[in-house]
């Protein structure tokens, strides 16, 4: 396997969607020279039914296809897909076009023949947007999962905490003595695994963000 | 062009893996036919002998009765019938050629005749010299007239096809830039693979075989489109009209794409060969389909397909039937259709439909239109098949 490409994406995998056979061919083997895995579909329907890897996604796909045209396609894909980044080729675009589907999130808007760098640096840039998702995505999976440890009193006592209350204030609040919501504190701290007020009142935020 | 059944393939676990069109009738890449195969090179029609030779033995049948009957009995008229014969299956020359020869044998026959009142004979043979010489005229009059009438027609197809690849500009300069995006691709590939340590023989001489299928592709594309663009008058050769059905597809590809109209072709194996003008018969297609989209976008709602048959009969006549699922024809329009400046479109000049008919019948055949169930409409035409069947 050849290793040209500097920022190497060991498990990202692209998925092509173009009618065309001769372009389809073309783009396996263009990626593969580059060590990029990718699944290529004749539509968009074969795409729909691929199961997808779990792993950075970056798709590249035609405009003109075969019972969908590929900008209807994009905001379709959003609601069953979830945001896989697209990469727009189209055999010959228009600006409108374009625009659209720059407006719609597209990675990149290219015209065939496009220059094979300006078409991996677009799947790059999709690639890091995914895995960066990714991350994002499983950090807070992994912080509601450590929430969900915490007990009904533990949770009340980190609001409070997050509000400014002293030991002493929260104490008083729910008729506990100042030691018990110490230790009660000590306990939320570890299991949400935080370091200090500032951090846990930021794992709190993004809680709150996905609606917890 | 099966647009409902492109399939992927996807082989887990590869670095590339390539999915392929379901190649059953898919003209969508795979379709690389050279221009009208097997209408190059075929041997020149033979025309039929039996025509000429009738013309002869009538021609000598009169000569012997005019030789011996009486001066009397102005037998010699009736090489009127041979020169009108003869315009069947010669041309201008050969008419002329067919007329001297009559002049000459009824002088023969006058300068031979044993009996008979020999004045009559003078006047009888000056009025069929006469009749002969006025009926040439007039034959060789209406040959060049019909000349003429075949080069203006053949002139006004060769105008209406350059106006459809007008229309047609943007989508073949789509289908031309597919197999280029593909060579630009590849062609990048193959530097790549070259510039990897060690370098991957194997697929750099992949990448330079996909380079040499899509150069070809292109190459068949414009070959199309110059055989469409560049001849005026008609040839006539033997061809498969299946393929002149496949080019015309492979012509449409991304115009049909690009409506949205799926594409079903029937097309029957064996079909005897059709002595005819591949370029026109292709335009005949063009028309038919092109109408076909017009009548399917025009239609609101519904299915969005186009049917394409071809058979043959018990009298070895192939007919080529295409079937949309449009807005469908009224009766009343139905006997005007093929009539010259009659169009049921906004725009349309009425032209296409008059042109294929001529075309048509051109060639022998027919051609017609009737509604389909429950909507859309059929428009057909039937050509006579040659002795030879396609393999």
């Amino acid at each position: 396997m050849s290793r040209t490409e500097l920022p190497l994406d060991h498990d990202g995998i692209v998925a092509v969607v173009d009618d065309d056979a001769s372009v389809r061919k073309s783009l396996a083997n263009l990626f593969g020279s580059v060590g990029l895995k990718a699944y290529t579909f004749a539509s968009t329907r074969d795409f729909l039914v691929w199961p997808l890897p779990d792993a950075p996604v970056c798709m590249v796909l035609d405009v003109r296809m075969p019972g969908q045209n590929g900008l209807d396609f994009q905001r379709d894909l959003s609601k069953s897909h979830g945001e896989i980044p697209v990469v727009f080729i189209t055999a010959h675009g228009d600006i409108p076009m374009s625009v659209r589907a720059m407006k719609a999130g597209a990675i990149e808007f290219l015209t065939k023949p496009f220059s094979d760098q300006d078409l991996l640096d677009a799947i790059y840039a999709g690639l890091r947007k995914c895995r960066a998702r990714r991350e994002e995505l499983a950090a807070i999976t992994n912080l509601h999962a450590r929430y969900q440890t915490l007990s009904a009193r533990e949770r009340q006592v980190m609001q409070l905490v997050i509000d400014g209350q002293l030991s002493k204030q929260i104490a008083a609040t729910f008729g506990l003595s100042e030691i018990t919501v110490k230790v009660c504190r000590a306990q939320l701290m570890r299991k949400m695994q935080a370091t200090s007020l500032l951090e846990l009142g930021r794992m709190a935020e993004k809680l709150e963000r996905i609606g917890n | 062009m099966a647009l409902h059944d492109m399939t992927a393939s996807v082989s887990p676990g590869g670095d590339t893996i390539s999915a392929s069109a379901s190649t059953h009738g898919d003209t969508s890449g795979g379709h690389l036919a050279p221009l009208m195969p097997a209408t190059r090179r075929q041997p020149r029609h033979l025309r039929s002998v039996a025509l000429p030779l009738a013309t002869a033995l009538l021609a000598l049948a009169i000569f012997v009765i005019d030789t011996v009957t009486k001066y009397e009995i102005a037998a010699a008229t009736f090489y009127v019938v041979v020169v009108l014969m003869s315009l069947r299956f010669c041309r201008t020359q050969g008419v002329v050629t067919v007329s001297v020869l009559c002049i000459l044998l009824t002088i023969l026959s006058f300068v031979l005749t044993p009996d008979g009142n020999f004045r009559s004979g003078i006047a009888n043979t000056a009025i069929s010299l006469t009749a002969i010489a006025a009926t040439t005229y007039l034959a060789i009059r209406s040959e060049t007239a019909r000349v003429t009438a075949e080069r203006v027609q053949a002139h006004l197809a060769h105008v209406a096809r350059i106006t459809t690849l007008g229309e047609m500009a943007a989508s073949i300069a789509h289908e031309v830039n597919q197999p280029l995006a593909a060579i630009v691709n590849n062609a990048n590939a193959c530097r790549r693979w070259m510039r990897a340590e060690p370098d991957n023989a194997e697929k750099i001489g992949a990448s330079i075989d996909n380079i040499v299928d899509d150069a070809n592709r292109a190459s068949a594309i414009v070959n199309r489109v110059r055989a469409l663009a560049t001849r005026a008058e008609s040839k006539r050769f033997r061809i498969e009209i299946n393929h002149v059905v496949q080019d015309v597809l492979a012509l449409m590809h991304v115009r049909l794409h690009e409506s949205r109209i799926a594409v079903r072709t029937d097309l029957a194996d064996g079909l005897p060969l059709i002595f005819g003008d591949g370029i026109q018969l292709q335009q005949v297609v063009l028309n038919l389909v092109a109408n076909a989209m017009d009548a399917i976008n025009t239609a609101t709602a519904g299915e969005r397909e186009i049917h394409i048959q071809s058979s043959k009969s018990n009298t070895r006549d192939v007919t080529i039937r295409i079937a949309d699922t449009g807005i469908g024809l009224d009766p009343e329009v139905t006997s005007h259709l093929f009539e010259a400046f009659y169009s049921t479109k906004p725009h349309g000049m009425g032209m296409g439909l008059s042109i294929c008919r001529s075309i048509i019948e051109a060639h022998g055949g027919y051609i017609g239109a009737e509604p389909n169930e429950p909507h859309g409409s059929t428009f057909y035409f039937t050509l006579p098949g040659g002795k030879e069947s396609m393999p």
